[in-house]
């Protein structure tokens, strides 16, 4: 009844946060608890070393969207790859990854690197169909790489709900690497394939030493913070502060693209979307404790297990649950309400916490743009001006590749699994 | 019903006999008295734990000794630094002293059935241990969040103490925020610490201990004879921890030598050295209000007798 | 109208203030990180008390964000039937569901006041001087300022949003609605 109310709340347009507050302390209340709990779990905000990531790596995304530096790296792309067969969507996707990973937004990357990509994409001959599924989709790659807001959040919960299986941040940056390569491959390889018989892109291409030189100061950011995350050398905070600082040192005191005085408007807009992040968090830390004290997950798995054969019946189903929830909601939320739920019960069905976390933000991802209602959907068919269904149709064969990488990534845990194992 | 949390996950030797005396209270009571664990940490740290149970959302919780140093300070009589040097000193003066330490923590809200000593905790560091005069302010030594007297000990003895949250311990020793600390044999193997490590000085510091605390309103709430089964059901299961502790820690100093870590025995004169500093610092710290320590002259009176038969 | 001046010129005062806040937290945190980075490699040794306040910082942050947040229309929710439901019956839903949200931060602001003064009574400290309560007690002050922000929501129109969608991720100037 109560999550019925709830729903409902939500589906009108109540702030989620203010949605989750409610059900935690209704499930304080109806188990005759002290409802001081809800703060006192939304608290602990302040005390999770790795969310001090948080603030900073968005802030790092939000600043270079507004720079010069998506178009400096969409010309890059062109003079490197752009006369290559299909070389310009392959180098397409990786910066799309890339600035996916690194903000944690996928709207960012569309809004910012997309509105680039589209053009310099049907300029070099590539069909509109093909562009507008490409950057579509393309923009939703690089949640499985570090340094990924999603990817981090992941780990929160999962320590909150599982302490004891020591599931480190680090853990989840290696586990991500080989399946997020996966997924760019499988579109990479179809981008090559569909533009097999395209002829090389012939209008005069940026000089490939100048475009090097314009992006000279981003440039090595990427290599430094992914190999120092990566090495082991970084903290994962670490990382962040070095990233923050690199961008607004390169892009306000030395480009000065972007002046002191925008700063604070800047810096504002990407606390906004930390603040709205957090909130949601902490209020989900209070409905988690809520589910916990109530044992929830020992009765969902009690009630679930007789019905559920194997691992892998478990898995298909948890993919359905996650595909639905990542198109209707957003990462994060979708995150922090279902993680506490599932992870428990596919521990005790036997599923690998940190496999479970690939697959869990590969479905999200896919969510991204699947229709109906994908965000990247919508914001691709209003940044391009296309009509949406022409935008359905041109995702889905990068959709239905995506899936088959998804079953691949859910069936075969080595492959999340291997890198963490080793390093 | 009584939920209790603890920070040991389900199939350790703390859960086992958990829920061992949890098979027998129940049958004792004829299911009156019900208990509900919640293992592994999902309940957060002692902290969390301790402000649980004040709202009423928990009713127990297993503890650290330190964890209840700011409950009631008497839990501080055997982790004192360095006034033990054997394991028998304090077994001789724990019949006297173990209820007086019951008592305390009972006055403050909170009963406790028994204690479980956890062994001694030594120094762990990355260079050999030189004489105290040696030390300087590169050895950055942990201290746990709290423990002022431990902090200014070591502050004396010339190292930097630096205090932190237990968790923080692991990744500060991979940053180098602390290059020493101390710990059992046993707690430096499970939490890892031991892989900063290269040398162990054999000089007791202070004795380590845990419990199992209830909240005193909720205990109240049972009924006159229940309460004695539950106390004397959770005491046995602490009794039996205390001996898979001591095992535990020979087994531990075994495997850290066989991975490498020199355990050297302090000269006597460095060792009395410690002492001297540490009694000089408590009793500073004792004049001046900082720190108080009950029934601690009663105690050095009786270890002295002890130590003179 | 004069009425209205005061009113606008107090909210610019308040934003600039509020953005000020962030800028110097976010910056703050940034030259601490910074520092904590050099000390460790240079010197081989870590301020102790960093990792405690850069927390306590994102704590803060988080708080007076989301207080901004609320003045907004940024706080992340699912929009799906306002288009779908005649327009005065989604007037009247948004001011009822912006005076609902309002009461719950009232509520988290209550609550969360009863906890720091829990928490006074431990007295725990979390960095150097500073007691864990202190670092708490942002977030009863910005529960009750975002109550504040979301009355004054109830009785201003929401942006049309196109999609199912918040678009708390966007740059602002990006956003569909802003075209
Ligand atoms: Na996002
Ligand atoms: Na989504």
């Amino acid at each position: 009844m109560i999550v019925v109310i709830l729903v409902l709340l939500a589906l009108v347009g109540m702030p989620l946060f203010a949605v989750i507050a409610l059900g935690a302390m209704a499930g304080f209340h109806g188990a005759e608890l002290d409802l001081a709990l809800v703060a006192m779990e939304f608290q602990r905000i302040g005390e999770m070393p790795v969310l001090v990531a948080l603030p900073l790596f968005t802030f790092a995304g939000v600043l270079v969207a507004h720079s010069e530096t998506p178009a400096r790296l969409v010309d890059l792309t062109r003079a490197a790859l752009g006369w290559l067969p299909g070389g310009l969507a392959i180098l397409g996707l990786f910066m799309f990854a890339l600035m996916t990973a690194f903000t944690g937004a996928s709207g960012i990357t569309v809004v910012a690197l997309g509105s680039l990509m589209l053009p310099a994409l049907l300029a070099a001959g590539y069909q509109r169909r093909f562009a507008l599924g490409l950057v579509t989709t393309g923009s939703s790659m690089g949640v499985l790489f570090a340094p990924s807001l999603p990817l981090i959040l992941y780990a929160v919960v999962a320590q909150q709900v599982a302490p004891g299986q020591g599931i480190g941040v680090d853990d989840l940056f290696l586990a991500g690497l080989l399946p997020g390569i996966l997924m760019l491959a499988v579109l990479a390889a179809y981008a090559m394939w569909v533009q097999r018989d395209l002829p090389p892109d012939t209008r005069p291409a940026p000089e490939l030493g100048k475009s090097a030189r314009a992006i000279a100061w981003e440039l090595p950011l990427p290599f430094v913070v992914l190999g120092g995350i990566y090495s082991g050398w970084l903290l994962v905070i670490e990382a962040a502060v070095v990233t923050a600082a690199w961008v607004l040192i390169t892009l306000v005191f030395i480009r000065r693209e972007i002046s002191l005085a925008r700063l604070p408007d800047i810096v504002t807009e990407a606390m906004m979307l930390v603040g709205a992040i957090l909130i949601i968090l902490g209020m989900s830390l209070a409905s988690t404790n809520v589910m916990i004290d109530a044992q929830v997950p020992q009765r969902l798995f009690e009630a679930v297990a007789p019905h559920i054969d194997s691992r892998i019946v478990f898995l298909l189903l948890v993919n359905l649950v996650l595909l639905i929830a990542g198109m209707l909601l957003d990462i994060f939320a979708a995150l922090v309400i279902l993680a506490p739920l599932i992870i428990p019960v596919a521990l005790a069905f036997g599923v690998d916490p940190v496999h479970l976390g690939i697959i869990f933000l590969a479905n999200l991802q896919i969510g991204y743009c699947t229709p109906p209602v994908g965000i990247n959907l919508f914001l691709a068919s209003h940044r391009f001006g296309d009509d949406i269904l022409k935008v359905y149709r041109a995702t889905l064969p990068f959709l239905g590749l995506l899936l088959i990488a998804l079953l691949i990534i859910t069936w075969w845990p080595a492959l999340s699994l291997w890198l963490p194992g080793r390093l | 019903e009584l939920k209790i949390a603890t920070l040991a996950p389900d199939g350790s030797s703390w859960m086992n006999e958990l829920r061992a005396a949890e098979q027998r209270i129940q049958a004792q009571t004829d299911n009156r008295v019900r208990i509900r664990y919640y293992p592994g940490g999902v309940m957060g740290d002692a902290s969390a734990v301790l402000r649980r149970m004040r709202l009423g959302q928990l009713q127990g919780g297993a503890f650290t000794l330190g964890d209840l140093a700011g409950v009631s300070s008497a839990v501080n009589l055997y982790s004192l630094p360095f006034v033990f040097e054997s394991e028998d000193e304090i077994m001789a003066l724990r019949e006297h002293f173990d209820p007086l330490i019951k008592a305390a923590l009972e006055e403050q809200g909170l009963i406790v059935p028994g204690l479980s000593l956890g062994g001694f905790a030594y120094l762990f560091g990355r260079d050999p241990f030189p004489a105290p005069a040696a030390l300087s302010t590169s050895w950055r030594v942990w201290v746990p969040a709290g423990d002022a007297l431990s902090r200014r000990t070591l502050e004396q003895a010339g190292v930097s103490p630096v205090p932190l949250p237990l968790a923080d311990v692991y990744t500060s020793l991979q940053t180098g925020a602390i290059n020493t600390f101390a710990s059992t044999e046993s707690g430096a193997i499970i939490l890892q610490w031991h892989i900063r490590a290269r040398h162990m000085l054999d000089l007791p510091i202070l004795m380590t201990g845990g419990t199992i605390g209830l909240d005193r309103r909720a205990f109240n709430r049972l009924a006159e004879q229940d309460r004695d089964i539950v106390l004397s059901e959770f005491n046995q299961a602490l009794v039996r921890l205390e001996a898979v502790n001591r095992r535990d820690n020979e087994s531990a100093r075994e495997a850290l030598v066989g991975q490498g870590i020199t355990i050297t025995a302090p000269d006597p004169e460095h060792a009395r050295t410690w002492q001297l500093i540490a009694s000089q610092t408590r009793d500073q710290m004792i004049t001046s209000g900082q720190i108080e320590v009950p029934h601690l002259d009663d105690m050095l009176e009786r270890l002295e007798a002890y130590r003179a038969k | 109208m004069q009425n209205d001046n005061w009113f606008e010129s107090v909210q610019r005062q308040l934003e600039r203030l509020e953005s000020t806040a962030l800028t110097i937290l976010l910056l703050g945190l940034v030259g601490l990180g910074l520092t904590q980075i050099v000390m460790r490699n240079v010197f081989g040794m870590a301020l102790p008390w960093a990792d405690g306040a850069m927390r306590a910082m994102v704590l803060w942050l988080a708080m007076i964000a989301a207080v901004v947040a609320a003045g907004r229309f940024r706080h992340i929710r699912i929009d799906l039937l306002s288009r779908l439901l005649p327009p005065k019956l989604v007037t009247i839903i948004h001011v009822l569901m912006m005076l609902l949200t309002a009461a719950v931060c009232l509520a988290m602001s209550w609550l969360s006041l009863r906890m720091a003064a829990l928490e006074y009574e431990f007295q725990t400290a979390a960095f150097l001087g500073v007691q864990t309560w202190m670092v708490q007690l942002i977030v009863p002050i910005g529960f009750a300022l975002m109550a504040v922000r979301f009355v004054a929501a109830a009785f201003r129109r929401p942006p049309v949003s196109e999609q199912a969608h918040a678009f708390t991720e966007l740059p602002e100037d990006t956003r569909p609605d802003s075209r």
